[in-house]
């Protein structure tokens, strides 16, 4: 009588223990460590749009997989179109047509087709040079393809405690960015010295006066004024002259920069998602631009070794917010 | 100065005025050639290197430029900064190089340029059209691409695009960058002009420096190697003084001792070849002062010996004396018993007569068996009690052979030396007189010199002979006249005798008058060579048919081989006047032919080796036996005349004739037949087998070598 009362907790036991004994080889299996999605709170109940047209661009079909991965099907009606491709022709006329849809652009190609096309709300993410997008009255909203400054500075000042002075290099619609990276330097404890640049020339001329004044730079993705010889030059300068630079892209880093900073595609999915939900449920005043809230920070450790840095626990991990 | 002149006084100053080469200056030629040849290829290599150096840096340059067209085109990129191109002018300031900068448009228009001293207000001429599209195509090429345009000068220009250059897509976040596409856009072009001809102005000023300095170190190192060479080669210089009073014929020399070992060797050499030098010159001058069968002083000696004692004696006012000592019968002796007893009782004779006198007299061997002895600071009574010892010695010398006793003695005569007013060949020949009274009055005595009036003048004559035979030979008053001999079987002349004549205001004599006089007077053996050297210049200067093959025969006195260099006189006369030894017949009396033929001469075998006949002359009259034949050392018999005048008359002389013949046929021996005086004579001759005649009915003797022709009909000589 009594083993037929153990069986069942044994059986619970067991399974407990079996569960715990693959989630924890996961766990070890992971190179990067996985990243654990922060909890949320739960999206507003809101009623759900019809549909969901998700644009992207070439070298955006990951982003957009994830995107479409986080909308419920239950929730969302999505169609995923890439604008480079052929079918697009085919398939766009017919979304167009469709009332009510919401467009997700991923990319600044995916963006324009969504803003020349499409007339109704329009979402974008992973686009650098947005100035254009907004300010047509339309209801255009985006994620930024920024990683939050403050999570950066905080995190540069940390692994790399004698950075105190940061160059940062921008075209002229940017203007806004510096404000931003002055600021969250501040709080990291950390200045910004700014130059205005409008072609790759320029960049790298103004860098190589910046150079003797700052200890880091803090490389924009802007592709206006950047170029991959410039990019080559920069930081081959700089590893000789003792500047980090901190880059916008992993491929970089083997081109001699100290860390990339990146947004994650899961976080930046979900901050789609919740300026979505936003949208359904008629939220006022979303602003512009949103960012998001957590990134990747890389590091090239032989950099970093040759600029005298602590070595780090890991290579790679990632930064949340607090919010 | 002429260049020839020039030529000849560099000459003059390298090799010294002989024309000889200095070793210190072929050295010195060579290290200079070397030195020479080192520093041009140095020279040349540095001139090569210097500008494929300024060309490696111009290329080094130009891509340095390359990699500064980034600062270079920021005016263009600038435009809204004023300091753009105070930027690059204190770029260029930095580099002297530079001497200006302009930009173009991308039309090729000139935009702005500076140099050094700022903003250019002319800016200059726009790029041609084919510049402008050849950069305008090489936008964006990485590495970034320059032209490179030759100025004047060392000046060259290098234009490179300017442009800028930004991703096509706005995903730079996402791209790979070694991918992603890009786009470009031409802003213009810079052109930087270089001037390097100060750089390499002051490259070749120290390149001139350096090839200055080589050839100032070329020039002091072949100085300074002439002075070490010199001092390094005075081993050997100090050699040159001594070997050439070696080749001078000195022998007292000495030899610096050798310092290096290289040196010791060549000196120890040189030492030893001295010593054998003055060991053979000691040699000669005892040979020439000596007589070789008895040891005793030559008759060269004596002449200078008495020379010197006649003047000592004028001088001093001491009285000497000079004994002629004749040995008595040795004709017979020798003919008797061989001429090899005949030099042994000459070795005991001689050996007695050194016993007989003081160690300051002198003593020598005057010829054949005649002794001549210099009795020194004597008076009459002493001579004749030397003179005496002498006469007492040789009674009691006997000798022993083939079983006979021969017992020797002589003859003297004695003639005293009181003052110079006779000279030494009068004074010998007074003593030669006085020796042959002691001979005519009964041999085996002393007698001294008695001027007679018939003594006297004889003496007279002689002496004056004998200067006249001296004269003759210094001033070529004698003659040789040639006489032919023909070959009998074939008729021709073949050969021809030199015979002695002397020219006198009375015409031309024979040797007979005067060859006493110059036996007397020790001049035979300069008349031998005067005869035997105008001999075969003689032959050398016959040309033409008539020179092949023509022989000529000499005739040599008895004294002709005492002198030991005869054979080598010989030799040097024959390769001076190029004349083949088989062209020369030695004759020589049939004595002298049958002592070479018992001891083996060495002259004798010297000429034959030269290829020179041998004739006995006046064959048949000398008390020699046929058995000699066989051992004579000779290729003729000259059949003695006293056999050929009458041989057409005297049966006895036919036989004698035709015995000889066989005997030297047998023997391997020609024959000539001498005193040819007629037909019949020939024919005879002919008929015994006779090879050669001579004489009257063949030729008389004339003046010119060669050119008689035979008038001897065919007939007279058939057999």
């Amino acid at each position: 009588m009594q083993r037929r009362q153990d069986a069942p907790l044994r059986c619970c036991v067991f399974l407990l223990l079996l569960v715990t004994a693959v989630i924890g080889c996961n766990r070890r299996r992971a190179a990067i460590p996985p990243i654990q999605p922060v909890p949320v709170s739960a999206p507003v109940s809101v009623p759900l749009l019809p549909e969901v047209a998700i644009l992207s661009s070439d070298g955006y079909a990951a982003m957009a997989a994830e995107l479409k991965k986080s909308l419920p099907r239950e929730a969302y009606k999505v169609t995923s179109v890439d604008v480079d491709t052929e079918e697009s022709r085919r398939i766009l006329p017919s979304l167009r047509e469709r009332s009510g849809m919401v467009v997700i652009a991923i990319g600044l190609p995916a963006a324009r087709v969504a803003r020349d096309r499409f007339s109704g709300p329009v979402i974008f993410s992973q686009v650098f040079n947005y100035q254009e997008l907004l300010g047509s009255g339309r209801s255009i909203r985006g994620v930024s393809a920024m990683p939050p400054l403050d999570l950066l500075a905080k995190e540069w000042k940390k692994i790399d405690p004698k950075v105190r002075r940061i160059g940062l290099i921008v075209a002229r619609p940017h203007s806004e960015l510096v404000t931003q990276a002055e600021k969250a330097a501040k709080a990291a404890s950390l200045s910004v010295i700014h130059e205005v640049s409008s072609s790759d020339r320029e960049t790298l001329y103004l860098f190589k006066r910046m150079a003797p004044q700052i200890d880091g730079l803090w490389l924009v993705p802007d592709d206006q004024i950047l170029s991959p010889a410039v990019l080559r030059d920069l930081l081959n300068y700089a590893r000789s002259h003792g500047v980090r630079v901190c880059v916008f892209n992993d491929a970089l880093l083997q081109w001699g920069a100290l860390m990339s900073a990146t947004p994650t595609p899961v976080d930046t999915a979900r901050t789609l998602r919740r300026l979505l939900d936003g949208m359904a449920n008629g939220a006022k005043n979303t602003p512009n631009l949103t960012t998001v809230s957590e990134l990747v920070i890389r590091l090239n450790v032989d950099v970093a070794g040759h600029f005298g840095m602590p070595s780090p626990p890991r290579a790679a991990w990632v930064v949340r917010s607090d919010r | 100065m002429s260049a020839k002149d020039l030529r000849l006084r560099i000459k003059k100053r390298l090799f010294g005025t002989r024309g000889r080469r200095s070793l210190i200056v072929d050295i010195l030629s060579v290290q200079l050639l070397i030195t020479g040849g080192i520093t041009l290829v140095a020279l040349a290599g540095l001139t090569w290197t210097s500008r494929a150096v300024v060309q490696e840096n111009l290329n080094y340059w130009a891509e340095q430029w390359a990699g500064e067209l980034n600062e270079l085109g920021a005016p263009f990129y600038l435009r809204s900064r004023d300091d753009a191109v105070l930027d690059v002018e204190r770029f260029i300031q930095k580099y002297p190089e530079i001497e200006s900068v302009t930009w173009y448009r991308p039309d090729g228009s000139v935009f702005t340029s500076i140099d050094k001293n700022g903003p250019v207000e002319r800016p200059g001429v726009p790029l041609e059209a084919g510049t402008v599209a050849d950069l305008s195509a090489k936008a964006g090429a990485r590495p970034a691409y320059l032209l490179r345009q030759n100025l004047e000068g060392k000046r060259f220009r290098l234009s490179g695009p300017i442009w800028t250059e930004s991703f096509s897509n706005d995903g730079v976040f996402e791209m790979d960058p070694d991918r992603a596409k890009t786009r470009s856009e031409l802003l213009g072009f810079v052109g930087v002009n270089l001037d390097f001809s100060s750089y390499q102005t002051a490259f070749l000023k120290r390149l001139e420096m350096a090839s200055l300095a080589l050839i100032v170190l070329l020039l002091t190192s072949w100085i300074v190697g002439r002075a070490l060479l010199k001092r390094a080669l005075r081993p050997l210089s100090e050699l040159q003084e001594p070997l050439s009073r070696i080749a001078k014929g000195e022998t007292d020399v000495l030899f610096p001792d050798p310092r290096h070992k290289e040196t010791q060797a060549i000196v120890t050499a040189l030492r030893d070849t001295l010593l054998t030098l003055q060991e053979r010159e000691r040699h000669l001058s005892h040979l020439a002062n000596h007589d070789s069968l008895t040891g005793l002083y030559s008759r060269h000696r004596l002449v200078s010996e008495l020379d010197g004692e006649v003047a000592s004696c004028a001088d001093s006012g001491t009285r000497s004396a000079l004994c002629f000592v004749d040995l008595d019968q040795f004709k017979y002796i020798n003919d008797t018993c061989g001429h090899p007893a005949g030099d042994q009782f000459l070795r005991l004779a001689a050996e007695q007569l050194r016993n007989a006198v003081r160690s300051n007299d002198f003593v020598a061997r005057f010829g054949g068996d005649e002794f001549v002895l210099l009795l020194r600071n004597v008076s009459k009574s002493q001579a004749r009690e030397v003179a005496s010892k002498i006469l007492t010695r040789m009674r009691n010398l006997s000798h022993v052979e083939k079983g006979h006793v021969f017992q020797l003695q002589c003859s003297i005569g004695v003639a005293a030396i009181t003052s110079s007013r006779f000279g030494t060949h009068e004074i010998i020949a007074q003593a030669d007189m006085a020796c042959q009274t002691a001979k005519a009055n009964g041999r085996n005595r002393v007698e001294f010199y008695n001027v007679s009036t018939k003594q006297s003048e004889r003496m007279v004559q002689d002496v004056e002979w004998m200067h006249h035979i001296r004269h003759a030979l210094e001033h070529e008053e004698l003659l040789l006249h040639y006489q032919p001999l023909m070959h009998i079987p074939t008729g021709t002349i073949s050969h021809y005798e030199a015979l002695l004549r002397l020219k006198t205001a009375e015409g031309v004599i024979g040797p007979q008058t005067f060859l006493p006089a110059a036996a007397r007077f020790g001049l035979l053996e300069e008349i031998d060579h005067w005869v035997v050297k105008h001999s075969i210049q003689a032959l050398s200067e016959l040309s033409g048919d008539d020179a092949a093959g023509l022989r000529l025969s000499i005739n040599l006195s008895t004294l002709a081989f005492e002198n030991p260099l005869f054979g080598t006189k010989v030799r040097n006369w024959l390769q001076e006047y190029g004349v083949s030894g088989d062209r020369i017949c030695f004759e020589i009396t049939e004595q002298m032919a049958v002592r070479f033929a018992v001891n083996t001469d060495k002259q004798i075998t010297m000429l034959r080796d030269l290829g020179c006949l041998i004739a006995v002359d006046d064959f048949g009259t000398g008390y020699s036996s046929f058995s000699y034949l066989k051992q004579l050392p000779v290729d003729y018999l000259k059949i003695d005349g006293s056999f050929i005048r009458e041989i057409t008359r005297s049966k006895v002389d036919q036989t004698m004739v035709r015995m000889i013949a066989e005997v030297a046929k047998a023997a391997g021996l020609q024959t000539v037949a001498e005193y040819v005086e007629s037909a019949a004579a020939l024919k005879l001759l002919a008929k015994y087998g006779i090879d050669y005649a001579q004489g009257f009915y063949v030729g008389r003797a004339t003046a010119t070598l060669g050119v008689t022709k035979l008038s001897v009909s065919d007939d007279a000589v058939s057999a």
